[in-house]
């Protein structure tokens, strides 16, 4: 059985910490979704056996080949990075009072190991197929389109809660070159602060009765947040308006992505203060999937009240 | 002892686990590693069950919480997001 190992080292590059990997299952995820999306598999509910090899130099990974459906495709050592910020925010990885910044270097290691021993249980997974809506909506930019409608109500939601964050489920219809945001409800079952809001089982519990409470035909799609500015509500007081960007993916965002929102085609959402603007004008920036990694991507707004549809690429 | 078939949905029904012949006084922690696992969630995040509307006590097994053959029960984790880190 194959195993990655991220490895940290320190700058003279002498090993100091070694972690059992678990970042490729997204690599996984987006080869099967490639492979859908071409018609070389069906979207049924079988999961999809893909094969995966380290592409080594010098006896370290640098690269993670993969193969599926007669797709192939090699994933940059980004896929771990996640991982390793991870490692990094351990207390014995920070600066410490006193000190230099200290300066970690890090690589990847692969090895086969055993299987472990015989499981107790026998476990048969089934995926959903991709919730693919029946009809295509040709008036539509490929890609990522969010409704005006939704929007607005995000920056409004966003504008009003400068003290604290909050969060969203997004929703819509997902097409194979498109995702349109159309609705969204809050998460309820939070608990949150000026600089986090916390998912309970519970939380996400209330999301899938809510979700099917509404039974509107939509499909979950993604989640959204905010990410209040430092000075909180006082941030108004400053004019004009400071440099202070405070819209940015988190590593505690990623891993809600990982754990909460992993299909390939869901997306988030993180509102908030825009450099040389009002915090009750914010700004929005889209994360989504792309190659087994979440990146910032641009998407479109559609349904303004002109009646034009806008593209933003990074705000 | 007797056996259970049941399953276990993750929380947008995205995927799901499907468990037979499962031992009734296996504990709730024991089931998560197996589901975390076969679903390939997340190592360093904690996840819990959820049956009937109430998180699950980790240490119980499925026989004190009553889960019989055929019920679903929820997987999902307890994360956080934002701008702390």
């Amino acid at each position: 059985m194959l195993q990655f190992y991220i490895n940290l080292g320190d700058k003279n590059g002498a090993p100091v910490c070694r972690k059992p990997s678990s970042g490729w299952a997204a690599v996984r995820e987006d080869m099967h979704y490639a492979a859908v999306l071409q018609d070389l598999v069906p979207n049924d509910d079988t999961p999809p056996q893909i094969a995966i090899e380290p592409v080594l130099k010098d006896g370290r990974v640098a690269a993670v080949a993969a193969a599926f459906a007669g797709l192939s495709k090699t994933y940059p050592l980004d896929i771990f990075k996640h991982e390793v910020h991870e490692l990094l925010l351990q207390p014995e990885f920070l600066k410490k009072d006193g000190e230099e910044t200290p300066t970690w270097r890090w690589w990847v290691e692969a090895e086969d190991i055993a299987e472990p021993a015989a499981r107790r249980l026998r476990v048969r997974v089934r995926r959903h197929p991709y919730p693919f809506a029946d009809q295509a909506r040709t008036d539509l930019a490929p890609g990522l389109n969010i409704s005006h409608e939704v929007l607005e109500q995000l920056r409004h939601e966003t504008a009003a809660h400068l003290h604290v964050e909050r969060a969203d489920i997004l929703c819509g219809a997902l097409t194979r070159d498109a995702l349109v945001i159309t609705s969204r409800f809050p998460l309820a079952h939070t608990e949150a602060t000026a600089a986090h809001v916390a998912f309970s089982p519970l939380t996400f519990q209330a999301a899938r009765d809510e979700h099917l409470r509404r039974a509107t035909g939509e499909a979950v799609l993604g989640w959204h947040h905010n990410h209040p500015p430092k000075c909180g509500r006082d941030c108004l007081a400053v004019v004009p308006a400071c440099d202070n960007d405070s819209v940015f993916l988190s590593v505690d965002d990623y891993n809600v992505f990982l754990a909460s929102f992993s299909s390939p085609y869901m997306v988030g959402l993180i509102t908030g203060k825009g450099s040389g603007r009002r915090a009750d004008d914010p700004i929005v920036r889209a994360y989504g999937w792309h190659d087994g990694v979440i990146r910032e991507i641009p998407f479109t707004v559609f349904g303004e009240p002109h009646g034009t549809s806008t593209t933003i690429h990074h705000s | 002892m007797s056996t259970l078939a049941i399953e276990v949905a993750d929380w947008n029904a995205s995927r799901r686990a499907e468990l037979d012949e499962v031992p009734d006084d296996l504990t709730v922690a024991e089931l998560i590693g197996e589901v975390r696992d076969a679903m390939s969630l997340p190592r360093d995040t904690p996840y819990e069950l959820i049956y009937a509307g109430e998180k699950l006590a980790r240490g119980s097994t499925l026989e004190e919480i009553g889960i019989r053959s055929g019920e679903e029960l929820t997987i999902a984790p307890e994360v956080s997001a934002g701008a702390a880190r």
